[in-house]
């Protein structure tokens, strides 16, 4: 793990429930979400240990979890809820790492933000388009 | 779904969207089959049901979800 890993890791670690409440609030505010605010609250909280297993590069036990769940998730949504509710969400997590992190460590820190989204939603699609094509939903 | 597993899921805390798929996998984890699992087994499974609802819950609600499984289901 590099310095700017490390510190992005303690910058997460300090702003957890920051990160998840500010995350949700942007999920309420831009879009007419059809899910209680607990259980968006919980796959936003699912997101930064998401992150946080990531920067620690031990396990893979947290991404593959999430994923298993957003097979069922898929079942219960639309593509376009997902995109128009996950990424602003996203936009404010890796955003307000980006700033939180320092100066020293800014860059650093969005190139592989940038990156671990991206990887993300990869695999998000890999699971949950089939799910919406198969019910015809896309 | 067995009686335990579907107590336990009920009691997870977790949105009912995606409990279900949460607590199987931890169970698997620690080797415990849901599908036939008794309320003995329960104790084996503690730990890996405790580190799921943390993913999703955070530390003191999915603690807190656990003592109520343990005082439920566990007897």
């Amino acid at each position: 793990m590099t310095e700017g890993q490390r510190q992005l890791l303690a910058t997460l670690r300090g702003k957890r429930d920051e990160l998840v409440q500010r995350s949700t609030d942007i999920a309420y505010a831009t879009n007419d979400v059809d899910l209680p605010r607990a259980d968006v609250e919980q796959m936003l909280r699912a997101c930064i240990a998401l992150l946080e297993e990531g920067l620690v590069g031990e396990s893979r036990a947290v991404r593959d979890g999430f994923l298993a769940a957003l097979d069922d998730v898929a079942r219960t949504t639309t593509w376009e809820l997902t995109m128009r509710t996950g990424l602003p969400c996203w936009g404010i997590i890796v955003g307000r790492l980006a700033v939180d992190v320092g100066e020293a460590h800014r860059d650093e820190a969005i190139a592989y933000l940038s990156r671990f989204m991206g990887d993300w939603w990869a695999d998000v699609s890999k699971v949950m388009l089939p799910v919406f094509m198969a019910e015809g939903k896309l | 779904m067995s009686k335990v597993l579907d107590e336990i899921v009920g009691l997870s805390g977790i949105s009912p969207i995606f409990a279900k798929t949460v607590v199987k996998r931890a169970l698997e984890r620690a080797g415990v089959d849901p599908e036939s699992m008794r309320a003995s087994e329960l104790e084996k499974a503690l730990p890996e049901l405790e580190r799921a609802l943390t993913v999703y819950l955070g530390d003191k609600a999915a603690s807190d979800r656990v003592a109520a499984i343990k005082r439920t289901v566990g007897g």
